[in-house]
């Protein structure tokens, strides 16, 4: 063998080995001698079969045979992974290509051999990081799901406690006007109306609290985004009211449904209106935020957009990192739960700045389209 | 000059709950006037009047707390009942270590509104007339 090939052999990174048409080694290079664990003088001459493992260390002198019998290739010129065998009897997972060198002698055969057991193994530990991910990020929307509906509920009884309050008092006036020699009939009557419009609120309420005391789970059904932003703006509505924030919904007419579910959707969509609310009252902007829906190209759009300070430039690119936050009190953990929604939803969250200042998050959702939209 | 007969402010920024208080309030014979706002009760407001204020904790734009805190720097004495909330409570314990004249949580009995109401007018009148038998004793000693 001339020393330019030597060379070529000894640099080359994968192990190349030489066998005749009886599978006797010829040649071993270093990266060979380093990926099996022999020494070139200890293999060259044995059988190739000593580095596999059965059934292959039986049956290598067959392959060969055949081969030479019927001229059908099954791993020349294809490749193929293999398990192969070190000198200590451990084995490993290759990658083998192997080509006919051509000749007037008998043929011999060239193989070349990829140690995979590293990419294996960064593929396994790959795995299992996306695996733990992916089991933490349900965690924490369940979790964040759970206190969202812990304070849904929370601001749900508060409004109730309203209608009853006054509930109580209309019928206690009238019980007292009632109570005189001469009672006045307008203001009894009056009371009255009160009471059942205040108990027609309550209900209302009630009827909403219900809705999210019932929700067990994901629970996709064909919705109106519409319908889901009128009902989110009666939740965050007492949120808004309490930092004299106005909640301004701009909705667009005859859009196609989403297949989602509601309770999530309202999740995010409060996790947004949220944020926007913190975000004017760290600086004082204009005290209203905008719901929005519209179409988009092949769906829909839900965005909510504040006149506050924007986004700091350092914030952006990691908007959706779970733990990234810019506020005092922040578990950073909002956006990156949102976004994992709406991505669950076939759709898309993100941000882009608002005219004439401030933020705008947004998702879109795809349309469903047929009959089914009603 | 006859002073203005006691009345029984309101200030509270759900309607429902303002107009049953306010019924609720006439419905014992006082005199009772709701706000919508705190800015619009401070802007009516006039010192000399006596009476008592009722007032919710939690408004949008000014608070029932910086109402209160407001009405402290003008040296008003009026006394406050303020409402709260269900989980208000540690606004009420501010409220009264503002020096409000007591709380109650909603919804409430009638009867330990009209109790607390009356209290207060009553306190409101002690003070006036310890003002005034003040104001006349340095008059009198002036002359």
């Amino acid at each position: 063998m001339n020393d330019e090939l030597q060379a070529l052999l000894d640099a080359c990174v994968d192990a190349v080995v030489i066998i005749d048409h009886l599978g006797v080694i010829s040649t071993f290079n270093q990266a060979a001698c380093s990926m099996f664990g022999y020494p070139a003088a200890e293999i060259i001459g044995r059988n190739v079969s000593v580095l596999m493992p059965e059934p292959d260390r039986t049956g290598h002198d067959q392959y060969i045979a055949r081969y030479l019998d019927t001229s059908v290739p099954h791993v020349i010129g294809i490749g193929r992974d293999v398990t192969a065998r070190r000198r200590d009897g451990s084995e490993f997972p290759a990658s083998l290509a192997i080509g006919r060198i051509g000749g007037t002698g008998p043929p011999r055969f060239v193989g070349f051999l990829h140690d995979l057991s590293g990419r294996r193994a960064q593929e396994e530990q790959r795995r299992a990081a996306q695996e733990a991910v992916r089991e933490a990020r349900e965690r924490l929307t369940h979790v964040a799901r759970l206190s969202t509906m812990g304070e849904m509920t929370t601001g749900l009884a508060h409004e109730i406690n309203q209608p009853l309050t006054a509930i109580a008092m209309y019928a206690q006036a009238a019980e007292r006007f009632a109570a005189n020699p001469r009672p006045d009939l307008e203001e009894i009557v009056g009371a009255l109306r009160q009471i059942s419009a205040q108990a027609l609120r309550a209900g209302e309420i009630i009827k909403r609290l219900r809705a999210l005391v019932r929700y067990q789970g994901a629970h996709e059904e064909l919705l109106d985004l519409n319908s889901v932003v009128r009902e989110l703006a009666v939740l965050a509505e007492s949120d808004a009211r309490a930092n004299d924030v106005r909640l301004v919904i701009e909705l667009s007419a005859d859009l196609p449904r989403v297949l989602a579910d509601s309770v999530q959707l309202q999740q995010v969509m409060l996790n947004l209106v949220r944020n926007a609310i913190d975000a004017i009252l760290t600086d004082g902007g204009e005290r209203r935020v905008i719901l929005r829906t519209s179409m988009t190209g092949t769906g829909v759009e839900m965005s909510v957009s504040d006149q506050g300070p924007g986004l700091d430039p350092t914030i952006r690119d990691r908007l959706f990192e779970a733990f990234a936050t810019t506020k005092p009190q922040g578990t950073g953990l909002g956006l990156a739960i949102s976004r994992s929604i709406i991505e669950n939803h076939g759709g898309h969250l993100a941000w882009r700045p608002n005219e004439p200042r401030g933020s705008c998050f947004y998702f879109r959702l795809p349309a469903v389209n047929g009959d089914a939209s009603l | 000059m006859k002073s203005p007969a006691a009345t029984v402010f309101i200030v509270d920024d759900d309607e429902a709950v303002r107009s049953s208080l306010r019924l609720l309030i006439r419905s014992v014979g006082l005199q009772a006037q709701a706000f919508a706002a705190a800015r619009e009760f401070l802007d009516s407001y006039d010192a000399r009047h006596p009476g008592c204020l009722v007032l919710d904790v939690r408004m949008p734009g000014m608070s029932g707390l910086e109402l209160q805190q407001e009405l402290n720097q003008r040296g008003a004495t009026i006394p406050v009942v303020f409402i709260t909330g269900h989980g208000d409570v540690p606004m009420a314990v501010e409220a009264m270590q503002q020096g409000a004249f007591d709380f109650l949580q909603k919804p409430f009995r009638d009867q330990d509104l009209l109790d607390r109401v009356q209290k207060a007018m009553a306190r409101d009148a002690e003070s006036r007339a310890a003002i005034e038998a003040r104001d006349s004793a340095s008059r009198a000693w002036r002359r």
